[in-house]
């Protein structure tokens, strides 16, 4: 076997389990800072939760957040004309990231954090 | 998908709606948040399509209202158990030694893993990581950093594997633990960047000694394969930002044609040719000093006088040429370098001539934003910003190259210092011939 190579594993550990922030007392809009982004594995933190989903969006208040890639603003426009027309039991607020899809928007988390029951995020997320 | 990811944290049920453009796996982004999943509605329309409401309202109608229902059922239908309550994953019991087999079988077996950039690697055996790590003095348990999206643990010794199977040399590892470091540095976006459609590539400039210690190209052919410093730090960087970042093609990385820069994209400044200080220097460091600065153009232009004459000659196409109000690259041959600094020009005039005479350049404006109070697409400043110039004296005779970051103007150079072990010389001495010389035809 004197051929035969003995090589390391060039992947860095976790692979593919990761849990809660650390910190969690760190702001919730912090997702896009590096700073604020998981810093160990699942063995040491608990896993986040996703949104328990609406019963029914009957009166609630769907917020309709275009991230600014093209067809976005198209799209989500005629997602809120398309509830004003079928579903105007629902409130829709469309707001527009206001500075781009890669940066963190805090007072738009914070208004949908306070005045919003789901939110649509359009397009590419 | 993060911010769908930020809006369940918050505790609102979220849909991301995506195009075809975005066929990333939405689970690598969740995970990566420690979120047990992403609801996604997968649009019909390619981004590339411009479908204007004012031209075609029944083709965003018939597009969108199809959905409307699937968007409603992934607000109000029951989470599964797997997204209520994730089957917990196994901790990892990383295994040091991975595989055994031959140069051939190691390569397939790599490759096959995903852990390659498709090129043959140098099988990271325990010997050549030993050699690798006399580079430094750093311990090989050491953590550097961690490395996103992943959070993967940049230990000195992974980076020493990967190093190894980019072919680099133990003198450059001093290099790439510095671009380790400099990675995660907000500043450099690179979370955004090297996933992103527009497939930006990590430029790598080494200032200071280093240059000569280790033969990092600046002169004829920078970008050409042939050196193996400029070749193989950028490489390494790319198999570290791929299997510790865990950034990989089509899964997270979304770069729409890629790029053959993110192959390597390294290159030194030719500092004892410049009339000029050195870029580190401009930055606060001393000229004894060595340097890693990365930033990530994807817009790249070689150019020339076209019959000008003198300083004209040369600026003229550096302004026509630098692309959008982002971070530039601009770099000028030593000849043409003395020919500016003889008509008293430095490096922040010629920064200041491109910034004075460059054709404003219109915000990507939807055509009827101007009466409604929705931002541009791509927020423009009015002149491209000086501070946002990096001018390096580098280059063969004959032309000017221009590496811009077109569009996008949130980032930020980032610079480290290059940390040399005690044994630096001693390392240097044994690979100092490391230097191709081509036969005499």
């Amino acid at each position: 076997m004197s051929n035969k190579l003995m090589v390391l594993d060039p992947v860095g550990q976790p692979t593919g389990i990761f849990g809660r922030r650390l910190d969690v007392d760190s702001p919730m809009f912090a997702i896009h800072d590096p700073t604020y982004q998981p810093r160990d594995t699942a063995e040491a933190l608990s896993s986040l939760k996703m949104a328990e989903r609406l019963d029914t969006l009957e009166g609630k208040t769907v917020y309709l957040v275009n991230t600014g890639f093209a067809g976005a603003r198209e799209f989500l426009e005629e997602v809120r004309d398309w509830f004003s027309r079928n579903r105007p039991d629902v409130k829709t607020v469309l707001k527009n990231k206001t500075s781009s899809m890669f940066t963190d928007e805090p007072e738009l988390w914070k208004e949908i954090q306070e005045n919003g029951d789901a939110v649509v995020f359009g397009v590419g997320g | 998908m993060y911010n769908t990811i930020a809006a369940e944290e918050m505790g609102k049920p979220s849909v991301a709606v995506s195009n075809q453009t975005y066929l990333v796996e939405e689970g690598s982004a969740a995970s990566g948040r420690g979120m047990p999943g992403v609801r996604v509605v997968w649009d019909s329309i390619h981004s590339e399509e411009w479908v204007d409401d004012r031209d075609s309202p029944e083709r965003v109608e018939a597009g969108v209202d199809p959905l409307l229902d699937t968007i409603i059922d992934a607000l109000t239908r029951p989470l599964t158990d797997e997204e209520k309550s994730p089957k917990e994953k196994e901790p990892e019991k990383p295994s040091r030694i991975f595989f055994q087999g031959s140069l051939e079988e190691v390569n397939q077996f790599f490759y096959r893993r995903g852990w390659s950039d498709g090129l043959p690697v140098i099988p990271p055996t325990d010997e050549a990581v030993a050699e690798m790590l006399t580079g430094t003095d750093l311990l090989p348990d050491h953590l550097i950093t961690k490395l996103g999206p992943r959070q993967g643990k940049a230990t000195m010794e992974k980076v020493a594997v990967n190093a190894v199977m980019a072919g680099a040399l133990p003198v450059h590892l001093p290099v790439i633990i510095a671009g380790v470091q400099a990675l995660p540095e907000r500043a450099t976006r690179w979370d955004n960047y090297q996933d992103s459609q527009g497939s930006w590539v990590p430029f790598w400039t080494i200032n200071g000694p280093i240059r000569n210690d280790i033969h990092v190209n600046s002169g004829i052919g920078i970008f050409s394969p042939g050196d193996i410093a400029n070749a193989a730090i950028g490489r390494a960087m790319g198999l570290i930002i791929k299997n510790i970042g865990g950034i990989r093609k089509v899964i997270e990385d979304a770069g729409a044609f890629g790029n053959p820069g993110k192959y390597t994209m390294v290159t030194g400044e030719d500092e004892e040719e410049s009339p000029w200080e050195p870029f580190h220097v401009e930055r606060g460091f001393n000229k004894e000093d060595s340097t890693l600065t990365v930033m990530f153009p994807n817009n790249f232009n070689w150019t020339f006088p076209m019959g000008l004459m003198g300083a004209d000659g040369i600026l003229t196409p550096l302004v026509s040429n630098v692309r959008g109000f982002g971070l530039s690259i601009i770099m000028i041959p030593p000849g043409a370098a003395k020919i500016l600094a003889q008509e008293g020009f430095t490096k922040q005039k010629v920064k200041e001539y491109i910034a004075e005479h460059a054709v404003p350049m219109s915000p990507m404006m939807r055509p009827d934003s101007e009466d409604s109070d929705e931002p541009p697409l791509m927020p423009m400043p009015p002149k491209p910003n000086t501070d946002h110039m990096m001018v390096l004296v580098a280059g063969g005779p004959g032309g000017l190259y221009i590496a811009s970051g077109a569009w996008i103007q949130w980032q930020e150079y980032v610079i480290k210092k290059i940390e040399l072990p005690k044994a630096w010389d001693k390392v240097v001495a044994k690979y100092k011939n490391m230097i191709p010389i081509y036969a005499k035809y």
